[in-house]
């Protein structure tokens, strides 16, 4: 028998069982489609997080106290500016390192209020972090050292406050002192779920003064090349543990933020993918089921095919086929279907994601693989029939 | 129209099939079933040979046997012991698969129930044996429209069984065991689900073949008036031939031949 005679036979058994078919199919359809959504939201989950780390700037290392990873709490800080001028002398290059004191503060402007973090940082930071202006300057030299009242808003605050108003030039009240808004960001969304484009950023020394900040929280440090990252980061930290025996001092990297997101992301997916991939299984037993009801509800047709001449392997072949065909065209509505759902999450809500080439190719290697797997033993059966008894089931 | 070949006994020992060859040639065919670990034999001995162009009716109580000796001579089943030849070639010696092909090639088969695909036209049921011996889609139309025309069912093509009256449906049934030009039809009981005029009918269709095609027909039935409409009755019982009026107690390789003549 030829092989588009047997898929001929196995599509016509499928078309007149047609609401079994479709029964069949679904478990193979939910399977498929929710191993493409899951890993399409994972990788997007995972593609995002790394852009935003990216969008920081290149080569830098966050210097903050104590130990850092996930559960460790928060360290109350004990840097203050006289460490920043430590560790510039141990960098080198004062104009490669910055520093964060970030407070919860309530701005006004005229009636129009918004609770942003206000931010004490320095002149150096444009030098450090991918930070494009939109308007205006960013923070000088001399307004850190003179502690001026002015204030670089992110792009969102700005539009809060001012409106379609230009607000360089004009004033702000920032817990209840006025402040001259000298510059405004370009939007540059958010990082690890803080949106950077409703900071408000004011010289430190105005902060510490104004604000009641005199810690610091963090450091960051730019390294001039990515060879030089590793050196540098443990030469300050080594500097900072020095300067104060028996504290800890943590210092992370682009890179080591990027692989463990990436690890822990990864791994998400594998789970997500997992489970999924379970649902497909079951959707793999079910055409196992189907099949051996089939192959029972058809004995005679078994015998008679067998009396005219089908070869074992004719048989086999038929229901082997049938199986097949059955969740690879399940495989094909499911990724079709995942990805449509995969475009539509992406598109209706904020979740990214991302649909991965591997991933549909996996899914419909499995759903093939799966009919394989759970067609043999039925179409085996059908094929071993004896054709005196099939010919003469009920 | 085969001429009358008279079949030199005992030289069908070639391997390949001989035209000269009987059509069947069964020498101490045994067949035992275990049922419950019980051995229940349901045949005991049978010495049969039909030739090439004979017309053949084999009649015996239930249980005697006969569908046994059918599914052998079918190639559906193998004897338990003794040795049958189909067209000279020795079915202990084929492979599962070889025997598919032997079916297909050398038997058309005639059910009691009909045995067709119900869902499919009638067209497509005839055509199903060619399916497996692999000519190609357009031939097999071609061939399958031409047996049911020969059935007289040239208008039924695109039927479904189900859209047929039982005489049809046999109809299409025999058209499909003729579509493969097999030497011979082995028929079931292929009037007991008939009534008596479409069954009549079957049998006029049955004894044409024979006649005019020279297809050696092998009829298994308990209808008395079915039989004799046979040239030769076998009777089986409690798993031996009885009585063959053929041979006349004589041995099979002189098995009573009719010619096409005597079927008029």
């Amino acid at each position: 028998m030829r092989a588009a005679e047997a898929f001929r036979i196995a599509l016509e058994a499928l078309r007149v069982n047609r609401l079994r078919s479709t029964l069949t199919m679904l478990g193979v359809i939910i399977g498929v489609s929710a191993v493409v959504v899951l890993v399409a939201v994972g990788t997007g989950a995972k593609n995002a997080v790394e852009s935003e780390i990216a969008g920081l700037g290149s080569n830098i290392i966050l210097v903050v106290p104590g130990r850092l990873g996930v559960g460790a709490l928060p360290t109350q800080s004990r840097l203050d500016l006289a460490d920043v001028a430590y560790v510039r002398r141990v960098v080198g290059d004062p104009s490669k390192v910055t520093v964060s004191a970030p407070s919860g503060e309530t701005v006004r402007v005229g009636r129009t209020e918004a609770f942003v973090t206000v931010t004490g940082t320095d002149e150096n930071l444009p030098n450090i972090f991918d930070r494009p202006l939109r308007r205006g300057r960013y923070l000088s030299e001399t307004d850190v050292d003179t502690r001026r009242r002015v204030a670089v808003l992110g792009s969102e605050v700005a539009t809060t406050l001012f409106g379609d108003v230009d607000p360089i030039g004009r004033q702000a009240t920032i817990s209840g002192v006025r402040f001259r808004v000298v510059g405004v960001y370009e939007t540059v969304g958010a990082t690890f779920g803080v949106n950077r484009d409703q900071e408000i950023h004011i010289p430190v020394t105005t902060a510490q003064r104004l604000l009641g900040v005199t810690r610091i929280n963090g450091i960051a440090v730019g390294a001039s090349g990515p060879d030089e990252i590793e050196p540098l980061q443990r030469r300050v930290v080594d500097a900072l543990v020095e300067r104060y025996p028996g504290e800890r001092f943590s210092a992370v990297t682009q890179t080591q933020l990027l692989g463990t997101i990436g690890t822990v992301l990864g791994m998400l997916t594998g789970v997500l993918a997992a489970i999924a991939g379970i649902s497909l299984l079951v959707g793999g037993v079910g055409v196992s089921n189907i099949m051996l009801v089939s192959v029972r509800e058809r004995t005679r047709e078994i015998g008679l095919r067998k009396a005219l001449g089908a070869r074992q392997r004719d048989v086999l072949a038929q229901f082997l086929i049938e199986a097949v065909l059955l969740t690879t065209i399940g495989g094909v509505i499911g990724i079709l279907l995942g990805v449509g759902g995969a475009l539509l999450i992406a598109g209706l809500s904020p979740v990214p994601a991302a649909v991965t080439w591997w991933s549909v190719a996996l899914a419909f290697g499995v759903s093939v693989a799966v009919g394989v797997f759970f067609g043999v033993a039925p179409a085996r059966r059908a094929g071993r029939l004896d054709p005196v008894i099939a010919l003469r089931a009920e | 129209m085969t001429p009358d070949l008279p079949p030199s006994p005992g030289a069908g020992a070639a391997d390949g099939p001989a035209s000269g060859a009987a059509a069947f040639e069964a020498a101490g065919l045994t067949r035992s079933y275990q049922l419950e670990g019980v051995s229940v034999d349901a045949l005991r001995g049978v010495d049969l040979r039909i030739d090439p162009g004979e017309f053949v009716a084999v009649v015996g109580p239930s249980g005697s046997g006969k569908s046994t000796l059918m599914h052998l001579l079918g190639c559906l089943d193998r004897p338990t012991s003794g040795t049958l030849r189909v067209n000279g070639v020795d079915v202990s010696t084929l492979s599962d698969t070889r025997l598919a092909e032997l079916r297909n090639r050398a038997i058309g088969f005639v059910f009691q129930s009909f045995h067709l695909l119900a869902r499919t036209p009638a067209l497509e049921n005839v055509a199903l044996p060619l399916v497996y011996r692999g000519v190609p889609r357009a031939e097999r139309r071609e061939r399958a429209r031409e047996a049911l025309e020969s059935v007289g069912l040239g208008h039924r093509l695109d039927h479904r069984p189900s859209q047929m009256s039982g005489g049809e449906q046999q109809r299409v049934a025999i058209a499909r065991a003729l579509v493969g030009d097999p030497r011979v039809v082995l028929a079931d009981e292929p009037t007991g689900n008939l009534d008596t005029r479409n069954g009549a009918e079957v049998m006029a269709i049955l004894d044409r073949l024979n006649a005019e095609r020279g297809v050696a027909v092998v009829l298994v039935t308990h209808e008395s008036e079915v039989a004799a409409r046979a040239h030769r009755q076998i009777h089986v019982r409690d798993g031996l031939i009885e009585h063959d009026s053929g041979t006349a107690g004589g041995p099979p390789e002189r098995g009573g031949r009719t010619g096409p003549s005597e079927a008029e």
